[in-house]
C-alpha cells in the first residue's frame, strides 16, 4: 500500500541554525502518529514545512504520491492536509460561523459574477455551505455561539473551534499542533477522547505534536521523538517510555539513573 | 460638447456600486478578504487562496475607481493628473476611517460628512486643506474604527445573513 504521507530527508535551516535534520516519516492511512520532543526540537517546523509555510532546504514531501514542496499553503490544504496552531489563530473579529465558512473556501463552486448578482445557483451554494458549517458546529457543540465573535469564546471552546475550522477544509490528514496546550488534566482527558472519536467519524489520519508525554502515550500508535532537529527515537509508546535517549532529552543526562 | 455627467447618472452608479460591494462582501471572496484582514497566514492555512482574493478585491476597486474617474471627467470636462495628489488620497482615507472601517454604511456616512464639512469650511481658505490630514491623525489616535466601528447597517446585510439559524443565541457574547 502507498503511504498517505511520505517525508524523506527533510532538512531545514534558519540561517545557520539546523531546525530539522534528515527527518523521515511514513504515515499509513488511518494511523495516529505522535511527534514529541522538548521545546525548540523542530516539531512545529516540520508542520510548517508540510503545510508549505516554509520551503524546505532539502528533502521531499509526498502526499498521495504527489510532491508538495513548492506549493502554496492554500493549495496544499485544498488537497487534504489541514492543521491547527500551537497558539490559537482564529479570526477573532469574525463570527464563529464565518470562521468555519471561510475554511470551505476551496469547496465553493460559484464564480465572482454569480456572487455579485446573487443568482439562484449562488444562493443554493451559500445555503449548502451554511448548513454544512452548522452541522460541523453541532459536532463540537458550538452551534449556539454561531453568531458570536470567535475572539469572545472561552479558551477551551476556541481550541475546539480551531479543530472544527480545520475539519471544514475536508482533510484526510489532520495535523494537530499541541492541542492540549494550556488545558487542565480533565480537559486533556476529554480532548483525547474527542480526537479518538473524530478520527473514526471523519476517517482521519492524524499527526499529533505534543509536549506532554501523557497525552501522546495514551492515544498514539507510533511516536517519533525529536531533539535539536534530530530524530532520536521512534516506536510504540511503551518502547519510547524506557528509551534512555528520550529520558535524556527530557530530563538531562544526570537524571538518568 | 454637452456635459454627460448629471445627478441622475451619479445616483445610479452610486447605487450600483453600493450594491456590488455589498454583494461582494457576502461571497466566498468577500469572506476571504475579511479573513486576510484578521490573519493572512491563517487564511492560507485554511485553504483561502489569498492571492486570488486580493486580485478580485483589487479588480472590483479598480473598476469602481474607473467609473468615478469617468464621471469626474465628464463633469469637469477637463482632466489633469494634478487633480489626484497625495491630498486626494488622504481625503479618501479620511472618509473611510471617519465613517468606520469594515462597514459599507460607514464609508457612505464618512464620505458624506467629510464632503459637507469641507464645503462648510470654505471661509478658512487654504487652511481647509489641513483639516483632512489632521482628522486622520486624530481618528487614528482616538477612534481607529471610526463612527460605525466594524458594524454594518442592517439594510446593507442580505436577508439570508441577517436571520439567526435555529438554536443560535442572538448576540451571544459567549
Amino acid at each position: 500500500m502507498v503511504p498517505l504521507l511520505k517525508i524523506s530527508g527533510l532538512t531545514h535551516y534558519f540561517g545557520g541554525l539546523k531546525a530539522v535534520s534528515d527527518f523521515e516519516l511514513e504515515v499509513e492511512p488511518g494511523e495516529l502518529v505522535g511527534i514529541i520532543g522538548p521545546n525548540g526540537a523542530g516539531k512545529t517546523t516540520v508542520f510548517n514545512l508540510v503545510t508549505g509555510v516554509y520551503r524546505p532546504t532539502r528533502g521531499s514531501i509526498l502526499f498521495r504520491d504527489r510532491d508538495m514542496v513548492g506549493l502554496a499553503p492554500s493549495a496544499i490544504v485544498s488537497m487534504g492536509i489541514a492543521r491547527t496552531f500551537q497558539t490559537i489563530r482564529l479570526f477573532r473579529g469574525l463570527t464563529v460561523l464565518d470562521n468555519v465558512r471561510i475554511a470551505q473556501f476551496s469547496q465553493v463552486r460559484y464564480g465572482l459574477w454569480r456572487g455579485l448578482l446573487r443568482t439562484r445557483e449562488f444562493l443554493a451554494e451559500e445555503d449548502r455551505i451554511r448548513e454544512k458549517s452548522l452541522e460541523l458546529l453541532d459536532v463540537f457543540n458550538l452551534r449556539r455561539y454561531a453568531l458570536a465573535p470567535a475572539g469572545g469564546l472561552p479558551y477551551g471552546e476556541q481550541r475546539r473551534l480551531e479543530i472544527a475550522r480545520a475539519l471544514a477544509c475536508k482533510p484526510s490528514l489532520l495535523l494537530l499542533d499541541e492541542p492540549a496546550a494550556g488545558m487542565n488534566p480533565g480537559e486533556v482527558l476529554r480532548l483525547m477522547e474527542l480526537i479518538q472519536w473524530l478520527r473514526k467519524r471523519f476517517n482521519l489520519t492524524i499527526l499529533l505534536i505534543e509536549h506532554q508525554m501523557r497525552v501522546v502515550m495514551g492515544i498514539c500508535e507510533r511516536i517519533k521523538v525529536l531533539d535539536f532537529g534530530e530524530t532520536i527515537a521512534e516506536g510504540k509508546p511503551n518502547e519510547i517510555q524506557d528509551n534512555p535517549r528520550v529520558l535524556e532529552a527530557y530530563l538531562g543526562k544526570e537524571m538518568v539513573l | 460638447m454637452q456635459k454627460l455627467t448629471n445627478l441622475a447618472w451619479v445616483y445610479v452608479w452610486t447605487l450600483a456600486a453600493v450594491f456590488a460591494v455589498r454583494n461582494f462582501v457576502y461571497t466566498n471572496y468577500g469572506r476571504g478578504v475579511l479573513s486576510i484582514r484578521e490573519d493572512e497566514v491563517a487564511s492560507e492555512l485554511v485553504s483561502v487562496n489569498t492571492r486570488r482574493c486580493k486580485v478580485m478585491a483589487f479588480v472590483l476597486s479598480s473598476f469602481l475607481a474607473g467609473v468615478a474617474g469617468g464621471l469626474f471627467a465628464h463633469l469637469l470636462q477637463f482632466i489633469n493628473p494634478r487633480s489626484f495628489t497625495i491630498l486626494k488620497s488622504t481625503e479618501v482615507l479620511v472618509m473611510v476611517y471617519l465613517g468606520g472601517t469594515g462597514s459599507i454604511f460607514g464609508s457612505i456616512l464618512g464620505a458624506t460628512i467629510f464632503t459637507v464639512l469641507l464645503e462648510l469650511l470654505r471661509p478658512l481658505e487654504v487652511w481647509r486643506w489641513v483639516v483632512g490630514p489632521l482628522m486622520l491623525v486624530g481618528l487614528m489616535m482616538f477612534r481607529p474604527t471610526g463612527i460605525t466601528g466594524l458594524r454594518e447597517h442592517r439594510w446593507l446585510i442580505p436577508a439570508g445573513e441577517r436571520s439567526a439559524p435555529e438554536g443560535v443565541q442572538r448576540g451571544a457574547a459567549a
